[in-house]
């Protein structure tokens, strides 16, 4: 009976574990799938020329989210933010060539899409000090294949610079809703 | 007259470039000084870190994004105001810094 019992904690303690580690699993990128044509999908909300990277940076977000923020409502779970970027063009001095407006030109396809979004209680899932309300982090590669050895705590940390309400963890969607917003 | 017209755009992007100042932006004690900025297209603005920490200064505004990149304490960045308009620049690690600026 004393054997039975303790086999019974064992296996107890083995589903707890396994039910803790399956959870653990989904706290992550993997929540996050990617958006296929979100250049045509999305609503395009900013563009950021990285000449230190050579590189001109598109954000994005699917359009029932722009929508309701739009319309004066708190950023809804669901909201799915792009980044994505393409290489710059580059001028005979190998700096990156711009236009009248002093902007850099883009060239080429993807080279790297990194996403934002937020679920209802994805938050919950990480400690204190990697939690960015409910926002998860997915970088990809231009084929939509994940990128295996992506750090997301840079993600986490650069982003948790943004708490207010207004801002929700966002550099340029939060900028985007006050200039933009309806009514 | 094409001749004289050309001439005409030539002299007058000399006299613009002639006339582009370099405006200063310091960031001690964690504060863009000036905070307020009113140029003129062709000026450039010059970003150094003055303070004893990182900084960065981003345009967040629709239409004018750039990011010269972060600034470690002693660096200096530049961004070019080609583009007539208002924005704001950011710190990304400390969002009560912030330079709103108008190009005319």
């Amino acid at each position: 009976m004393r054997k039975l019992k303790l086999a019974v904690a064992v296996i107890g303690i083995a589903a707890l574990s396994l039910t803790v580690a399956a959870g653990s699993l989904q706290a992550g990128p993997e929540r996050i799938t990617f958006p296929t044509d979100f250049e045509h999908k999305y609503a395009l909300y900013g563009i950021i020329d990285r000449p230190d990277l050579k590189i001109v940076r598109f954000f994005y977000v699917d359009r029932p989210s722009l929508k309701a923020a739009k319309a004066g409502k708190p950023v809804p779970y669901g909201t799915t933010l792009v980044m994505a970027d393409k290489k710059a063009k580059l001028g005979a001095d190998g700096q990156p060539a711009v236009d009248k407006d002093g902007r850099m030109i883009a060239e080429g396809g993807w080279i790297k899409v990194q996403l934002q979004k937020k679920g209802k209680g994805w938050g919950d899932d990480h400690p204190a000090n990697m939690k960015n309300g409910d926002w998860e982090y997915a970088s990809f590669n231009a084929d939509g294949t994940p990128i295996a050895d992506q750090k997301y705590d840079i993600c986490f940390g650069c982003h948790n610079n943004r708490q207010s309400a207004s801002e929700d963890f966002t550099f340029l969607f939060a900028p985007y809703l006050r200039d933009h917003k309806r009514g | 007259m094409r001749i004289f017209a050309c001439a005409l755009a030539l002299l007058i992007l000399v006299a613009q470039g002639a006339n582009a100042k370099e405006i200063q932006v310091t960031m001690k004690g964690m504060k863009y000084s000036p905070d307020k900025i009113v140029a003129k297209r062709g000026d450039v603005l010059v970003l150094v870190n003055d303070d004893t920490v990182a900084h960065d200064a981003f345009v967040s505004t629709f239409g004018f994004g750039v990011n010269p990149g972060g600034l470690k304490p002693g660096e200096t960045k530049r961004i070019a105001l080609m583009k007539r308009g208002h924005f704001v620049v950011e710190c990304a690690f400390h969002d009560t810094m912030k330079i709103n600026v108008t190009v005319q």
